[in-house]
């Protein structure tokens, strides 16, 4: 599972997950997503374009990183899930609470929107 | 780790079972759905997605919960294709847990009420046609099927 993030010029912080976020893939990224969505001002989308498939415990890890930018006022956005993906997210019916964008404008708009 | 593979009749019908045992512990979700993906099942694409899934949850939930002396354990899963559909079977030692009953995680309203845990259950519920339990000794025994 790698990570890597860009800060776009809008104060948006872009964190873009690639492989499997499964078990294995859940631990490896846990600490490095956490740490990295503590951006000071709380604007987070997630790419998760290169996300082959997730798991329960691997939705698990956004959705704590989404629920401690909440509480402090920031906001994740998710961004271009595959078909396998977008599937697990809604029928957890996490995309209900949170933001899945197909694209990059909008998932901006979004989170500049606030919660 | 052993791998068997019976293709023949026990009944008139074309029957294969491949099984696998894997350890325990955290590689063992990837190892036994990439093991999955290299078997000629026959399910679509579609298909094999969301038993992929499922078994990646079961395996997921054993590897965390089933155990808690901290010793080395292995897991079996075994895959039978007959009477039309892809049986997955998932075999372990560990403590009493019947994934059919055990309760789903809420539906969240607003993000406060998504909690942690429980959504790997709902998943395999909301995906697999058939679930089913057993508890055969000391031996828990989750078995899915998908039509072919």
């Amino acid at each position: 599972m790698q990570i890597e993030h860009d800060d776009l010029e809008d104060g948006v912080r872009m964190i873009r997950l690639k492989g499997r976020l499964d078990l294995e893939g859940a631990e490896a990224v846990d600490l490095k997503l956490t740490s990295l969505a503590a951006v000071r001002k709380g604007y987070v989308i997630v790419d998760l374009e290169a996300v082959e498939f997730m798991s329960s415990i691997g939705l698990s890890v956004i959705v704590r990183v989404a629920r401690a930018l909440s509480a402090r006022e920031g906001k994740l956005v998710l961004l271009q899930p595959r078909p396998n993906v977008a599937d697990v997210l809604v029928r957890t019916q996490i995309d209900q609470v949170i933001p899945v964008c197909t694209d990059l404008d909008t998932a901006r708009t979004t989170v500049l929107a606030g919660g | 780790m052993t791998d068997t593979l019976e293709t023949g009749a026990r009944s008139a019908e074309k029957r294969s079972v491949s099984s696998q045992i894997f350890p325990g512990d955290k590689t063992a979700p990837r190892a036994a759905t990439s093991w999955l993906r290299s078997l000629p099942t026959g399910l679509s694409e579609s298909r094999l997605a969301d038993a992929e899934l499922c078994l990646d949850e079961l395996v997921t939930n054993i590897v965390r919960y089933a155990w808690s002396d901290g010793g080395a354990h292995t897991l079996t899963v075994s895959v039978e294709r007959a009477g039309g559909e892809v049986e997955i079977a998932v075999e372990d030692d560990g403590l009493a847990f019947d994934p059919t009953a055990a309760p789903l995680a809420p539906i969240p309203h607003t993000l406060d009420e998504a909690v942690p845990g429980g959504r790997g259950l709902l998943l395999v519920r909301s995906i697999a046609p058939k679930l089913r339990y057993e508890r055969r000794g000391d031996v828990n025994r989750v078995a899915i099927a998908f039509p072919l």
